[in-house]
C-alpha cells in the first residue's frame, strides 16, 4: 500500500516536471498557451496553495460614504450600532509587478537545451500570466544597452506583455546601469520588480544598479540565469572562443583553465548574492536546464510575504 | 610630476595593438566556439591560452615604442619642474556654499550648527579667492554671486531663517554649477551644509558640477541618520456630503509615524476657529494611518480648518509638520442646461438627468429643454451646456451659447446618432474639439469599451483606485469616429483606438464631446455603476469646479488674474492693477501686474496668506491654505558619499585642473616644448627599425651567399 502510493507521487511529481521541463515548453509556439501550461501545470500540482488568490485579512471599520458598494456594509456592525460602516480589507489593493527581462546578446546562448533568452522569455510570460491570474497590474521591460520595450504595469496589459515578450529578439550588448536607472525613473508606485538576467557585470555595479530600484520601496527578485555550460565550462578542444556581446574572439585551452574559470564564476556568484542580499534583494540563481517550477515557486514566496507586511 | 596638454592623444597608444594584431592574424584558425562573455577567461593569466610565438620581438619592440614615442609626443607633456605645476597648487580658490534652509531645518539646533559652520569656511576664504553664499530650499538664491569681499555674505547669514519650504539638492548644485562654470583658472569648491534628507535628492537629478571641483558634506543633523522621529499630518481627504438639505463635511487625515517607536496621539479637527471633533489613534513606527472623523455640519459660506495633532511625543522632531490647514469654498450649486431635440421622448436625457441630479457634491439643478426652447437668457444662466444628442443651435441662440462658453461656462457635446458633420452647423466647427465623422458599429459581436484612459485626468483620477469602477465594462455597440482638433486632447479612447472623450478650450470655457450616446441606445453606460460618477464628472469638469484647491503646498505659485478677479482690462489698464498679498506671518507685499493682468505670489510660508486686489476692502481677501511638504517630516538622511558621487565630476580631475589652470595659451606653448624631443626620438627610432627590417629581409647589406653570387 505503501509502495503503491510512492509510486503515485512520483508520477505526479513527474508529470509536472515534464511539464515545466524547459526542453519540452520549447516545442510550444503560442507564448500564451506555454504561460498557461506552466501556470496552470504549476498550480495544480500546488493543490490549493496557500499563496494564490486575494488575501482577505480584515483590517478596520471605515463609515460607509454614498457611492460605496452596498454589498460591502458590515449588516453585523449595523445592526448593534444603527450606523452604516463597510469592512475594509488588506491586500485587496492589487500589486504593480514589472518584469524586466535582459535581452542583450549574452542572453541569447546556449549549450544545447533552450537558451537564456528563451527560458528568461518563458519565465517572464509566465510570471506574467501568474500576475494577471491574480489581477495585478503587470508591466514589461526589455532592455539590452538601453530600453528596448516598455509595457506600463495595468491590470489589462498582461496580453500585450505577452505578445511582447513573443516577439523578443536578441539585442545588443551593455550594462545594467543605464537601462535599470530608465526603469526607476519610470516607476511612480511601490511593487514587485522581477529582474532576470545573467548579470554579466561587476557585482559591484549590479548592486548598484539594483540597489538603485531597491531603494525606492520596490520589492526586488532578481532571477539570475546561467547556462549549465556557463558554471561548469564543460570544453575540452582548444578553440577560437567568440564573445556573443562584443564579437571578439580568444583562443583557449579549456583544459587549462576549467578550474580557474569554475573558481572565478564561484567567487562571482558569491559575491553577487552577498551583496544583493545584503540590500534586501531576494536573490536566486537558475541554470537553464531546471524546470521553472523552482522560479515560480520563489516568485509567489516573496509575493505572499509581501502582501504579509503590507 | 608629468601631466598632460592633450591627453586625448593618448587614445592614439591603441594604434600600438596593431603590431600585435598584424602578429597574430598570422595564426592557424581553431574550431569557433560562441561563449556569452569573456568576463572570467580574461582574468585568467596566460598560461590559459594558447602562446603565439613572436617571430621577430625586437622588430615589435621598435614599432611599438615608436609609435608610443608619437603619442606621448602628441598628448604634448608637461614637467611640474617647468614651471607649471607650482603654478597650479597656488591657483586661488572659489568657494561656494550651500546653505540648507528648508523647513527640515528647523529641527532641533540644526540650523544654529549650520550658521557657525558656514561662518567658519567663510573665515578659510584668504585674499584672492572668491566665496559665494547660496541658501536653498525647493529652490536656490546666489545673492551677490562671487565676491571676495566676504562681508556682505556675512550679514546675509546673521539674517537668515529656515523657512517652510522643501528641499531640492539639485536645484542648489545646478546652480553652484552656473557659479564656478564661469570661473577659468582656479580651483573649484562647494562645501554643502545641510542635514542631507534623503527626500532632498532625486536620483534622476541630472545636477553635475563642472570638472576640478571638490565638494565638501558638512552635515549638521545631531541625530544619528534614520533615528530621528516625527509624528505628522501627511493629507487630508475632504468629501461633502448632505444630511437632508444641510451640506456636511466628512474628514479624513492620514497621520504618519516615521519615528522608531509606536506612538498614541490626540487628532482634533478644527473648522471656523472652533473644535468640531477628535479622535485617537495608536500608529506604529514607520507607518500611516487614517483617521476618519464623523461627518460634520459645513458652513455655507466657506472657512478655514486644520487638523492637528493635539498630543505628541516629547522628542517630535518638527512640532510645525503637526498641523494641516485646508480652506473650504463656499458651498455652490451647478447650473447644468440639458438640450435635447425637439419633441425627442422623456427617455433621451432621462438617464442623465437623474445621474446629475443625485449629485451633492456640488449639487446639480438640471434642465432639460427642446434644442429651439434656449435663448440666451437660458445660457447666461448655466453653469454647463449639454447638447445631448443634438447639434448646436444655428444663428442667434448658437452665438449666445458659444460666447456664454468663452465667458467660462462648459460646454459637453455628446455625438450619436443625431449629431454628425452634416446637421452641426458650419459656423461652430471650430470650438469643437474634434471632426465629427462616421458611425463605427460594433452591434455584430460583443461591442466595443473603454479601454484606454488618462488617470490623471480630473474626470479619470476618481477611477484610478482599486475597486473604484470598471471602466471596461459597459458595452458599446455604436460610436462616432472623431478626428481629433490641433490642440485638443484625447483623455479616452474605445478599444480600437479611436477617440471617445476629448477636451479642447473655448475661451474661458472648456468644451468636451463624448463620441457615444448617453442613453440606451448606442451603449448599455446608463444601467453600469460607473455612469453616475462618469456624467457627473465630466459635467464638474466642464464648469472647471473644484478647480480651486483646498490646500496647497509651500513653495507653489499662485497665479493671480485681474480678469479672473472680477476686472475688465478693457476699462482698467494692467499697470495700475496690483494684489496685496498677506503672508501667515503678517508680512505684507504688493505685487503688480504683468501687461497680460497675471502676477504670481510665491507661496514660501506655512500659513494661511490673505490676497486681495489693491482698493479691495479687507474683509473681501481671499484665502489660501499652504502647508509644508510632507517630504520635508521625514528626516531620514542619505549617504553623504552617494550624494557627492551623484553631482561630481567625471572627467579626469587632473587634467581639467592643469587645463584650466594655466595661466595663457602663449605660456602654455612656450613651457611645453618637451614634445620636439620626444618627435626626435621616435624618428631616430624609426630608423633603426627600417635598418633593422631591411637587413632580416635581405635588402640592406648582402648575405655572404649573395655576395658570392
Amino acid at each position: 500500500m505503501i509502495a503503491r502510493r510512492h509510486t503515485r507521487a512520483e508520477a505526479e511529481a513527474g508529470s509536472r516536471d515534464r511539464f515545466l521541463d524547459p526542453l519540452v515548453l520549447s516545442r510550444i509556439s503560442d507564448l500564451e498557451l506555454l504561460a498557461r501550461t506552466v501556470v496552470e501545470g504549476f498550480i495544480s500540482g500546488l493543490h490549493r496553495s496557500p499563496f494564490l488568490g486575494f488575501s482577505v485579512d480584515f483590517a478596520e471599520h471605515r463609515p460607509y460614504m454614498p457611492g460605496d458598494d452596498i454589498r460591502r456594509i458590515d449588516w453585523r456592525v449595523y445592526a448593534r450600532t444603527d450606523r452604516f460602516y463597510i469592512k475594509e480589507y488588506e491586500a485587496e489593493t492589487n500589486t504593480n509587478v514589472l518584469i524586466v527581462l535582459d535581452v542583450s546578446r549574452s542572453m541569447d546562448f546556449s549549450s544545447g537545451g533552450v537558451s537564456k533568452l528563451d527560458y528568461g522569455r518563458f519565465l517572464a510570460a509566465s510570471l506574467a500570466y501568474l500576475s494577471g491570474q491574480q489581477r495585478d497590474r503587470v508591466g514589461f521591460v526589455a532592455f539590452d544597452g538601453d530600453t528596448r520595450e516598455y509595457v506600463p504595469p495595468a491590470i489589462r496589459h498582461r496580453d500585450i506583455v505577452l505578445h511582447t515578450i513573443d516577439r523578443l529578439e536578441p539585442g545588443e550588448g551593455g550594462g545594467l546601469t543605464r537601462p535599470l536607472s530608465r526603469v526607476g525613473e519610470r516607476l511612480t508606485k511601490k511593487g514587485i520588480v522581477a529582474l532576470i538576467s545573467d548579470l554579466y557585470a561587476e557585482p559591484a555595479e549590479v548592486a548598484r544598479a539594483v540597489g538603485a530600484l531597491r531603494r525606492k520601496g520596490n520589492d526586488l527578485l532578481v532571477f539570475h540565469l546561467l547556462d549549465p555550460a556557463e558554471i561548469g565550462f564543460p570544453y575540452h578542444a582548444p578553440s577560437d572562443f567568440v564573445e556573443l556581446e562584443t564579437g571578439r574572439s580568444m583562443p583557449v585551452t579549456p583544459d587549462r583553465l576549467r578550474d580557474d574559470y569554475v573558481r572565478l564564476m564561484r567567487d562571482h556568484l558569491d559575491e553577487i548574492q552577498a551583496l544583493l542580499v545584503g540590500q534586501g534583494v531576494d536573490y536566486a540563481m537558475f541554470d537553464t536546464s531546471r524546470p521553472l517550477d523552482g522560479a515560480l515557486f520563489h516568485y509567489l514566496s516573496r509575493r505572499e510575504s509581501r502582501l504579509r507586511v503590507r | 610630476m608629468v601631466a598632460l596638454l592633450a591627453p586625448l592623444f593618448l587614445l592614439g597608444a591603441i594604434a600600438v595593438a596593431v603590431p600585435v594584431i598584424l602578429h597574430l592574424t598570422q595564426r592557424s584558425k581553431g574550431e569557433v566556439v560562441e561563449f556569452p562573455s569573456f568576463m572570467f577567461l580574461q582574468r585568467i593569466p596566460s598560461r590559459t591560452t594558447r602562446h603565439r610565438r613572436i617571430r621577430d620581438p625586437l622588430l615589435l619592440a621598435l614599432r611599438v615604442l615608436a609609435l608610443l614615442l608619437l603619442t606621448l609626443a602628441f598628448a604634448r607633456p608637461l614637467i611640474r619642474a617647468w614651471g607649471l605645476g607650482e603654478e597650479v597648487g597656488e591657483a586661488p580658490r572659489d568657494v561656494v556654499i550651500l546653505v540648507d534652509r528648508s523647513f527640515s531645518m528647523r529641527h532641533g539646533d540644526r540650523w544654529e550648527r549650520a550658521r557657525r559652520e558656514a561662518e567658519a569656511v567663510l573665515d578659510g576664504v584668504r585674499p584672492g579667492e572668491r566665496a559665494a553664499l547660496v541658501q536653498f530650499a525647493k529652490t536656490a538664491d546666489a545673492g551677490s554671486g562671487l565676491v571676495e569681499d566676504v562681508t556682505p555674505l556675512r550679514s546675509s547669514l546673521a539674517t537668515a531663517s529656515p523657512g517652510d519650504a522643501g528641499t531640492s539638492y539639485g536645484a542648489a548644485f545646478r546652480l553652484a554649477g552656473r557659479l564656478l562654470g564661469a570661473a577659468e583658472g582656479r580651483r573649484r569648491e562647494v562645501v554643502l551644509i545641510s542635514d542631507f534628507q534623503r527626500t532632498g535628492w532625486d536620483e534622476g537629478d541630472d545636477a553635475r558640477l563642472p570638472g576640478n571641483t571638490e565638494v565638501i558634506p558638512l552635515d549638521v543633523a545631531s541625530d544619528a541618520a534614520g533615528e530621528a522621529s516625527n509624528l505628522t499630518v501627511a493629507d487630508l481627504d475632504l468629501r461633502r456630503t448632505r444630511s437632508g438639505e444641510v451640506p456636511r463635511l466628512q474628514v479624513a487625515a492620514r497621520i504618519l509615524n516615521l519615528g522608531a517607536d509606536s506612538v498614541r496621539t490626540l487628532v482634533e479637527l478644527e473648522i471656523g476657529g472652533r473644535l468640531q471633533a477628535d479622535t485617537t489613534v495608536s500608529i506604529p513606527p514607520g507607518i500611516g494611518r487614517s483617521v476618519a472623523f464623523d461627518p460634520v455640519p459645513l458652513p455655507r459660506g466657506g472657512a478655514r480648518g486644520g487638523v492637528h495633532l493635539a498630543s505628541r511625543p516629547e522628542d517630535d522632531g518638527l512640532p510645525l509638520d503637526d498641523e494641516f490647514r485646508f480652506v473650504l469654498e463656499p458651498d455652490r450649486d451647478l447650473d447644468v442646461l440639458v438640450l435635447q431635440s425637439d419633441g425627442a421622448p422623456a427617455t433621451r436625457s432621462l438617464f442623465l438627468r437623474e445621474a446629475l441630479s443625485l449629485s451633492s457634491e456640488p449639487g446639480m439643478r438640471v434642465t432639460v429643454l427642446g434644442a429651439r426652447g434656449a435663448g440666451a437668457d437660458r445660457f447666461a444662466a448655466a453653469d454647463v451646456i449639454v447638447l445631448n444628442d443634438v447639434a448646436a443651435p444655428d444663428g442667434a441662440a448658437g452665438a449666445a451659447l458659444f460666447r456664454r462658453v468663452e465667458e467660462g461656462a462648459g460646454l459637453v457635446v455628446v455625438a450619436g446618432a443625431r449629431v454628425n458633420g452634416s446637421t452641426w452647423p458650419g459656423a461652430w466647427v471650430d470650438p469643437l474639439p474634434g471632426v465629427l465623422a462616421d458611425v463605427a458599429d460594433r452591434s455584430r459581436g460583443s461591442g466595443g469599451s473603454l479601454t484606454t484612459v488618462d488617470g490623471d485626468h480630473p474626470v479619470f483620477e476618481v477611477f484610478r483606485a482599486p475597486r473604484s469602477g470598471d471602466l471596461a465594462a459597459p458595452r458599446v455597440y455604436r460610436y462616432r469616429r472623431l478626428d481629433p482638433s490641433p490642440g485638443a486632447e484625447v483623455v479616452a479612447r474605445f478599444d480600437d483606438g479611436s477617440p471617445a472623450l476629448v477636451e479642447s478650450r473655448h475661451g474661458d470655457g472648456r468644451v468636451l464631446l463624448w463620441a457615444t450616446s448617453l442613453d440606451r441606445s448606442w451603449s448599455d453606460f446608463p444601467v453600469q455603476p460607473v455612469y453616475l460618477p462618469l456624467v457627473q464628472r465630466i459635467v464638474m469638469h466642464a464648469a472647471a469646479f473644484g478647480a480651486e484647491p483646498a490646500w496647497r503646498e509651500v513653495g507653489e505659485d499662485l497665479m493671480l488674474d485681474a480678469e479672473a478677479d472680477g476686472l475688465d482690462l478693457q476699462v482698467t489698464e494692467p499697470e495700475d492693477v496690483s494684489w496685496i498679498v498677506e503672508a501667515p506671518s503678517g508680512e505684507r507685499e504688493s505685487i503688480h501686474a504683468g501687461p497680460d493682468g497675471t502676477a504670481a505670489a510665491r507661496l514660501d510660508e506655512a500659513g494661511f496668506w490673505r490676497i486681495r486686489l489693491d482698493g479691495m476692502p479687507e474683509a473681501e481677501a481671499r484665502t489660501v491654505a499652504v502647508n509644508p511638504g510632507v517630504s520635508e517630516s521625514d528626516l531620514r538622511a542619505i549617504d553623504h558619499a552617494e550624494l557627492v558621487a551623484a553631482v561630481s565630476p567625471t572627467e579626469d580631475p587632473t587634467a581639467t585642473a592643469l587645463a584650466s589652470a594655466v595661466a595663457s595659451p602663449a605660456d602654455r606653448e612656450r613651457r611645453q616644448g618637451g614634445w620636439r624631443f620626444l618627435m626626435a626620438a621616435a624618428g631616430l627610432v624609426l630608423v633603426v627599425e627600417a635598418a633593422l627590417a631591411n637587413r632580416r629581409r635581405g635588402y640592406g647589406v648582402p648575405t655572404e651567399g649573395q655576395a658570392k653570387e
